[in-house]
């Protein structure tokens, strides 16, 4: 049978969309990757949240309790001696909006590539039937209906998501020093060694156990009327008592703290490597993935759907 | 090379173990209540240098935040975008619809 004049647009226009697929929308691979990156970021994001404000938290409640207990270590004129130390309100501002925003960068990427724009065009196929079958004298039997309208969702979806793709292989690549450097600096700040914001639970930890302990091993009962040794406050073997009892609470308290902490530094830890992975793992995808097996096998899908769809619209 | 922040901080915390020791092997009360004020006073400066340390990488938040933000910024265009054409898409299909139902 010779092809007609239309058969032969027809085929043409499948085969040119064909070929034009192989270069728009994402293949699952990129969006498995988006959805990791989205995921790694969530969670870092959150226990960096939760670890920044539990340790100031505990670092002033421990050093609330060291002042009662008469601690010189602390000292309120000192805005790094002071109840927080040095982990000060607009610090942890700024580390707060560090994590915000990397979790709102890994939610848009995530949603970028996830969202299926195939799926939501549904309705302008359904609109593009609907305006043929409102013409007087056509007549549109089911199954031509149905492919025309997986064209129109297939060939928007692809080109929607194809400026997404454009808008994420600009972008992924150009944030990821900034995410790596991010990942530098809390893998430092959730080292309890290192000289930054977790070490400074482990420093009043540290305090308790020796200054302030020194300083309670030093209190002695007050002779009639005489000076006390640490100089400070006069004070009797009942009040030394309790003090003494106090602090062994304050010392304990502390070192369960500081177990907690430790352990949430060390799932920070685990997490920050995770997600340096993802944010690589991510580019890599965004850059070279067009052309792994994987999507080559997609795209075969695709051209498989393009020859099916021709099989059903092609003049009989 | 010039010592880091990390390098005094560690001195201190040397010195102070240094101190410490000293205290514990010295008998008289007086002797040890100087110690233990020369430990708070090594206490205090090494809060100090913790402080500068940690304003020290302020600077690095704020670039990322800004690099970040740009980040957010480009990606919520190219949604803003996605959804233009969505819209665009639609308005379309209905009217194309139309008019190949016309030429055919």
């Amino acid at each position: 049978m010779a092809s007609s004049p239309v058969r032969r647009s027809l085929a043409l226009i499948l085969a040119l969309l064909a070929a034009a697929v192989a270069g728009c929308g994402f293949t699952a691979d990129q969006r498995a990757a988006a959805v990791r990156f989205g995921e790694a970021t969530r969670e870092m994001a959150d226990l960096a949240a939760e670890a920044l404000v539990r340790t100031r938290q505990d670092v002033v409640h421990l050093r609330t309790r060291m002042v009662e207990l008469g601690s010189q270590s602390v000292d309120l004129t000192k805005p790094a001696s002071d109840l927080d130390a040095d982990l000060d309100v607009d610090k942890l501002e700024l580390r707060l909006r560090a994590a915000a925003r990397l979790k709102a960068y890994g939610q848009l990427v995530r949603a970028l590539a996830e969202e299926d724009s195939t799926a939501r065009l549904k309705g302008a196929a359904d609109s593009f039937i609907g305006g043929l079958s409102e013409v007087p004298g056509v007549n549109l039997p089911k199954e031509k209906a149905d492919a025309i309208g997986a064209l129109v969702s297939a060939v928007g979806g692809w080109f929607i998501d194809g400026q997404k793709k454009s808008a994420l292989r600009e972008v992924v690549p150009a944030a990821r020093p900034a995410v790596d450097a991010l990942i530098v600096l809390w893998k430092k700040e959730f080292d309890p060694k290192a000289p930054y914001w977790a070490n400074a639970l482990a420093t009043t930890e540290e305090r308790i156990t020796g200054s302030l302990q020194n300083q309670i091993n030093l209190l002695r009962p007050t002779p009639a009327g005489g000076a006390v040794v640490d100089g400070e406050v006069p004070l009797g073997e009942a009040e030394i008592a309790l003090r003494r009892v106090r602090f062994h609470e304050l010392r304990a308290d502390a070192a369960r703290r500081k177990v907690g902490l430790n352990e949430l530094c060390e799932r920070i830890q685990k997490a920050l490597d995770l997600l340096k992975q993802a944010n690589q793992d991510l580019e890599n995808k965004m850059k070279y993935s067009d052309f792994s097996v994987e999507s080559i096998q997609e795209y075969v899908g695709k051209v498989e759907e393009c020859v099916r769809l021709y099989r059903v619209l092609r003049p009989q | 090379m010039p010592e880091t922040i990390s390098d005094l901080i560690a001195k201190v915390r040397e010195a102070k173990a240094t101190l410490q020791k000293l205290f514990q092997a010295t008998p008289d009360l007086v002797q040890k209540v100087k110690i233990n004020q020369q430990i708070i006073r090594l206490e205090q400066e090494e809060d100090r240098l913790r402080d500068v340390a940690g304003r020290e990488l302020d600077a690095e938040y704020q670039a990322i935040i800004r690099d970040l933000d740009a980040a957010c910024a480009r990606l919520k265009e190219a949604e803003a975008d996605a959804q233009r054409i969505f819209g665009a898409v639609e308005s379309l299909a209905a009217v194309a619809g139309t008019l190949a139902g016309i030429i055919v």
